[in-house]
């Protein structure tokens, strides 16, 4: 069952070009989350290196709903324009944290991504804490 | 300064940061970066030989601040254009600045360059170190120009200059205090002169005797 979902994820996955990456991020915001300090965090759709096309297929992330319910608690950690967010989701007796990294800047850390003027890069990334690929029951 | 103008600066800011380590690392066989100029819609990277000072040793290659989509450019597309113009012959130009061969890029036409192993690991490393911040240091270093072995021309952004401050500062004697002052002593007017030969700004101040 989780191979299935990995194929099938594998399949979205961008190409990111070597020699210019910048060329090649789609900028399109796929969900849109505020948070309790009023910030605007959008997830782009990206490509494989950052945003929805990195962690949809990489992380087992297919909802919107899984982002922006962590965007929508308050800021974990802050360093400059990087935030963290955390949330639990639970199945039963199965728990996982969620962590959501979010460059609330114009560019990611790297210097390689530009959002444009007066925009902001929005979610890097999600996954879950302690694994690779999130387990398929987040997404139901 | 205006928003457009705010703009510029914070983006040369970003490129020039960026670029700071090709003035060690050769961009090409031999080739480093001695100089980001900044205009007003454009840098001009002038790149030459590891001690060249002199216009002929050097050439400029002016690239665009945005795409023809009008998208700003990134500083890693900057590198790998400028990689990739001197991965060939020297492009026939008329044009010069300051006594130098200005090529002038058609970023549209040019495939940059792919990275090499020493760019990733410094992308790595800068993320790191170094990281991204929106708001540059005030003044923010939009460029420089190597003047000589022991001396640089530093491009400062001043908002009461109306435009770009060019400081003259040596690399050697009391850096420590020097390089602590300089914001301030950018901003005496009294010192202000202005230099019709250099292009890139509004106002020269001389910290050479600093």
């Amino acid at each position: 069952m989780v191979a299935a979902g990995v194929m099938s994820a594998c399949l979205v996955l961008t190409p990111v070009s070597d020699a210019s990456a910048q060329q090649y991020w789609n900028k399109k915001v796929k969900c849109e989350q505020s948070d309790p300090e009023g910030r605007v965090i959008p997830t782009r759709y990206g490509n494989g290196d950052l945003g929805w096309n990195h962690f949809f297929g990489k992380h087992n992330i297919k909802k919107c709903r899984v982002v922006d319910a962590a965007l929508a608690g308050k800021v974990d950690k802050k360093s400059g324009g990087r935030l963290e967010y955390y949330r639990v989701a639970r199945n039963q007796a199965k728990l996982v944290n969620i962590v959501v990294i979010v460059q609330y800047a114009r560019r990611t850390g790297d210097g390689e991504y530009d959002a444009g003027k007066g925009n902001k890069i929005g979610v890097v990334t999600t996954y879950c804490k302690g694994m690779s690929k999130c387990p398929n029951w987040i997404n139901e | 300064m205006s928003t457009s103008g705010k703009e510029t600066v914070e983006q040369q800011a970003y490129l020039t940061r960026f670029l700071l380590d090709y003035t060690a690392l050769p961009l090409a066989e031999g080739v480093f970066l001695r100089g980001v100029l900044p205009t007003r819609n454009a840098v001009r990277i002038v790149t030459g030989g590891a001690d060249a000072v002199l216009a002929h040793e050097l050439v400029a290659y002016e690239i665009p601040l945005s795409d023809e989509d009008d998208e700003a450019v990134t500083a890693p597309l900057v590198l790998g254009w400028t990689r990739a113009l001197l991965a060939g012959p020297l492009p026939r130009t008329d044009a010069t600045v300051m006594g130098m061969p200005l090529v002038l890029v058609d970023t549209a036409a040019l495939e940059p360059a792919s990275p090499v192993p020493a760019d990733r690991a410094l992308r790595v490393l800068r993320t790191l170190a170094w990281p991204f911040v929106e708001s540059p240091p005030s003044p923010a270093l939009c460029g420089f120009f190597f003047t000589g072995p022991d001396s640089m021309r530093l491009y400062l952004a001043v908002e009461k200059a109306g435009g770009l401050i060019a400081a003259d500062v040596r690399t050697t004697g009391a850096l420590t205090a020097l390089l602590a002052a300089l914001p301030s002593l950018v901003e005496e007017e009294e010192r202000w002169a202005t230099d019709t030969s250099d292009p890139h700004c509004a106002r020269l101040i001389d910290l050479t005797n600093w």
